[in-house]
């Protein structure tokens, strides 16, 4: 399936909600935790994935942490507090874009603005 | 999962800090790279370098593309980063002016004035404190320069050093004013001039010199940190 471009609109939704979920993740974890709950089906290309992580935390929604695992400097990140207002915005902006994309896709309108 | 060996994840970094430019993109690759590697068993049992460096391009181009997308989001990052910390850095400053720090900053001018006064009759001593105090954010953060050359230049140390200027900028646009700005026939009679513009150069110049120590100190305790 590919999914690379269609995941791009949504990119950011999908890094702020894992990160709500837990406290703080790394990049890599990101990705494999998107491969997990797709089953495998959607797969975060890192190309995308951390210029997006920079992108928010350079905007104030992420806040980054630095700490020492097997002898390397791993980079967590974690929701900043505007980060957690923006979450819930982005949920329900993506909840209302699948349902809209869902009614356009069975070219059937909603049935209470007929 | 195959683990790699001390050796090979230095390897795996100074192949890594040889590519890109900045001091946190190369750990957060070589992060990524040494967990992909293992994580994927890419390598068997006490790899050759060259496997070492076949299975990072194989991560690099699975993951990435290649390398040119890595340099392009470290180019598109830096632009960002010295665009937020310089922000953060005139926030910083403006903080000064916030309580309870603005006690402080009025205590300083009233002490300096009453300093210069009384004991600062001479314009040249006058001019010697001004320079000391302009130099000092300048001089500590060509210190600070000194202690991290050894280390990858960071994103953060790019714009320390950006803020070296700013101290003797303001310095030399002090003196320029001064020649320029015809004090001594202005409302700023005789003396008074003096020691109220002395007071309102030592106080900006305390502030801009404290704000680049915190930030240096705070610096240093990350690179100790990272270190240790």
């Amino acid at each position: 399936m590919s999914s690379g471009k269609l995941l791009k609109g949504t990119l950011q939704t999908i890094i702020l909600r894992l990160l709500e979920d837990q406290d703080k993740m790394y990049g890599y974890e990101i990705t494999q935790r998107v491969k997990e709950l797709s089953n495998g089906e959607f797969r975060l290309t890192e190309g995308a994935l951390y210029p997006a992580l920079h992108k928010l935390e350079a905007d104030g929604l992420l806040e980054a942490s630095t700490a020492m695992v097997d002898g390397r400097v791993r980079k967590y990140y974690a929701l900043s507090k505007d980060g957690k207002t923006e979450v819930k915005e982005k949920m329900s902006e993506a909840a209302v874009f699948i349902e809209k994309l869902q009614q356009v896709l069975s070219l059937k309108p909603n049935p209470s603005t007929i | 999962m195959n683990r790699l060996s001390d050796t090979h994840k230095t390897l795996v970094r100074e192949h890594i800090n040889e590519i890109v430019h900045f001091l946190e993109t190369g750990e957060e690759l070589t992060d990524h790279l040494i967990t992909a590697i293992e994580e994927r068993e890419l390598l068997g049992d006490d790899p050759s370098d060259n496997e070492v460096y076949g299975a990072i391009n194989i991560v690099i181009e699975s993951d990435f593309g290649g390398f040119y997308t890595v340099l392009m989001d470290e180019q598109e990052r830096s632009k960002v980063y010295f665009n937020n910390y310089r922000k953060a850095l005139w926030k910083r400053l403006l903080t000064w002016f916030r309580m309870p720090y603005v006690w402080f900053v009025i205590m300083l001018f009233f002490v300096a004035m009453y300093y210069s006064y009384t004991y600062l009759p001479e314009q040249q001593i006058r001019i010697s404190i001004w320079i000391i105090l302009g130099l000092v954010p300048t001089v500590s953060i060509m210190l600070y320069y000194l202690f991290t050359l050894r280390n990858k230049p960071s994103f953060k140390r790019q714009g320390i050093m950006s803020f070296s200027i700013m101290p003797m900028l303001a310095n030399l646009l002090t003196f320029q004013l001064e020649n320029l700005l015809p004090f001594e026939q202005s409302f700023f009679t005789g003396y008074t001039y003096s020691f109220i513009y002395a007071g309102v150069l030592i106080t900006i110049s305390c502030m801009v010199a404290l704000t680049a120590v915190a930030m240096i100190k705070e610096e240093l305790l990350i690179l100790k940190y990272r270190t240790d």
